[in-house]
């Protein structure tokens, strides 16, 4: 897979696309899975911008590098990295408008599509990035990308935030159960 | 459990309730704002003959959400300029709206409508915004719910992207339960709603067009030059310097004159004229004029205006010094004046008369209103 690779062949990540795109038909969860070529648990270890040349001009990408923590689906190094369009350098900042950041030390499951040379790495952009945080019982949940309590699969394309402000996460390990069920269900077809 | 911890029970799920519902109010934004004055966006669309709602072409429809989006705005304003249709450039300090199959050289993913790129210098400035639309979508511009075929309306999209480029983001991704084009999932609404605008005037001040209609340019004109022939001819009055020719004072007094009667302050009044002189900002006032006599300002900030006026043109506009028989009290005072009789009642002439008979020692004349 282009998109997602171990640091050892990071040179083929300037094959791919990146960032998150600013309208977007929200995927539902079947489709969150079925079109995702990896799904993975990552911890940031780092967070890089760099100019790098288009064909209109110049750009900048941030390379995003997790710590592997699980694999549900496809397959990943134990350190991988993945490219967002836009960032910033010095006081100059490229933004694509709605393109999760990432800081060191936070956990999120990745849904990293296998679209050659899309635009973003993640299925859905913002739909394909959860959140993973800690309760205060030591229970890892989930929460979506722009951090609404996630309830329920369904919930995952939901645009409605206060009906949910309430809910209590779901744990980390439902969501890999739902997934991995997901997948087998997409393999038996 | 006890009443007593039931009753805390209630009250703290009232009080989450209440925190809820404080956050359902807002827009959000992404934290930098244009320079005062205009965004020129290139529009830069192909085609689109035959659209629903009569638009010319894609580049008509997509500017006329600009249009929609102007008349919220004061301190900017947007100014769509056609250009050859096709791909621009990022990073090139050019504003762009066109149709790609790929954004820069990477493909849009299927689900992706369109695409806005925000440059910013500082964290604060901002110094481009291009907006990509997915020509791999079929585009109309409509009104209404988005039919079961799945064109899409660029209309609303362009709404959408073009908030973004304002410095607009998604209220829903940041807590909020509103009604708003801004919000993350496109769909059957297909203008702009309370919270967007809130949002945009929250970046770049708000406004309303005017309930005031004030008299066409020419007439003040006229009014000032017989106004210059009195204070030369029968007040034998010695020429003043000023930075500030004829039409120039009569132009922005009365544009400040406006903008008082549109309930504006002093100092915003001051700020929203010079910067449409230097910037070429918009014309909104600050709120609607109630009903009865119009409200004039005091002849000491009508001075102060005219002194940051006779500033401007020559430090702005870098004008060189001049003389008019007119000083600038004089021109303050008489164009209020004749203004307030026009606003209240008084066609030219009288208003013209009323005036000079002042000039003239003859009193101050009543209004023309009953």
């Amino acid at each position: 897979m282009r998109r997602l690779v171990p640091l050892s062949v990071i040179c083929t990540l300037l094959m791919a696309g990146v960032a998150r795109s600013t309208t977007v038909i929200p995927p539902t969860f079947e489709s969150l899975v079925s079109r995702a070529n990896t799904i993975f648990v990552g911890e940031v270890m780092d967070v890089r911008a760099v100019w790098e040349p288009t064909p209109q001009g110049r750009a900048i990408k941030t390379y995003v590098t997790f710590k592997v923590e699980e694999v549900w689906k496809g397959s990943a190094g134990a350190v991988t990295q993945l490219e967002f369009l836009g960032g910033t350098i010095g006081g100059t900042t490229m933004e694509v408008v709605g393109m999760p950041t990432f800081h060191d030390g936070q956990r999120s499951v990745l849904f990293v599509s296998g679209e050659a040379k899309s635009v973003s790495p993640l299925v859905g952009f913002w739909h394909g990035r959860m959140r993973v945080e800690r309760d205060p019982y030591g229970v890892d949940r989930v929460r979506t990308e722009d951090g609404r309590s996630l309830g329920t699969t369904d919930q995952i394309t939901a645009s409605k935030a206060n009906h949910m402000a309430l809910i209590t996460p779901m744990r980390l390990a439902d969501l890999e159960t739902a997934v991995r069920t997901r997948v087998l269900a997409g393999r038996a077809r | 459990m006890n009443a007593r911890y039931r009753t805390l029970g209630w009250l703290t799920l009232a009080a989450l309730v209440a925190t809820a519902s404080q956050s359902t109010q807002g827009f959000a934004t992404l934290g930098s704002t244009w320079r005062r004055g205009a965004i020129t966006m290139n529009m830069q669309l192909a085609g689109g003959s035959g659209l629903t709602d009569g638009s010319a072409n894609f580049n008509a429809a997509a500017g006329s959400a600009l249009a929609v989006w102007n008349q919220y705005l004061n301190r900017v304003r947007f100014v769509a300029v056609n250009g050859n249709a096709g791909r621009g450039a990022d990073g090139d300090g050019v504003n762009q709206v066109f149709f790609d199959s790929n954004y820069y050289g990477t493909s849009f993913s299927p689900d992706t409508l369109a695409i806005t790129t925000r440059w910013t210098l500082d964290n604060t400035q901002r110094v481009e915004g291009d907006v990509v639309f997915n020509s791999a979508f079929r585009w109309d511009s409509y009104r209404g719910n988005v039919p079961s075929s799945g064109v899409r309306d660029i209309r609303r999209v362009a709404l959408h992207e073009f908030g973004h480029v304002l410095g607009l983001d998604h209220p829903d991704q940041r807590g909020q339960s509103v009604t708003a084009q801004m919000n993350s999932q496109i769909g059957n609404l297909d203008s702009l709603y309370d919270d967007d605008i809130a949002g945009a005037q929250a970046l770049y001040g708000g406004g309303v067009a005017g309930n005031v209609t004030f008299p066409p340019r020419n007439e003040p004109n006229d009014f000032y030059n017989q106004l210059l022939a009195v204070y030369q001819n029968e007040l034998r009055a010695a020429p003043s310097p000023t930075y500030v020719d004829s039409e120039g004072a009569v132009i922005w007094l009365t544009e400040y004159a406006r903008q008082r009667v549109g309930r504006c302050d002093h100092a915003t009044a001051t700020e929203n004229t010079l910067d449409q002189i230097v910037n070429n900002g918009g014309t909104l006032v600050c709120a609607t004029t109630p009903a009865g006599a119009i409200p004039f300002p005091p002849r000491n900030e009508g001075l102060l205006f005219m002194n940051q006026l006779d500033t401007t043109y020559r430090d702005a506009l870098h004008r060189s010094l001049g003389s008019s028989v007119v000083n600038n009290e004089g021109a303050v005072v008489w164009v209020l004046e004749y203004l307030r009789y026009r606003l209240n009642g008084c066609n030219h002439g009288d208003a013209t008369t009323k005036v000079l008979q002042q000039i003239r020692g003859q009193g101050i004349q009543p209004v023309c209103t009953a």
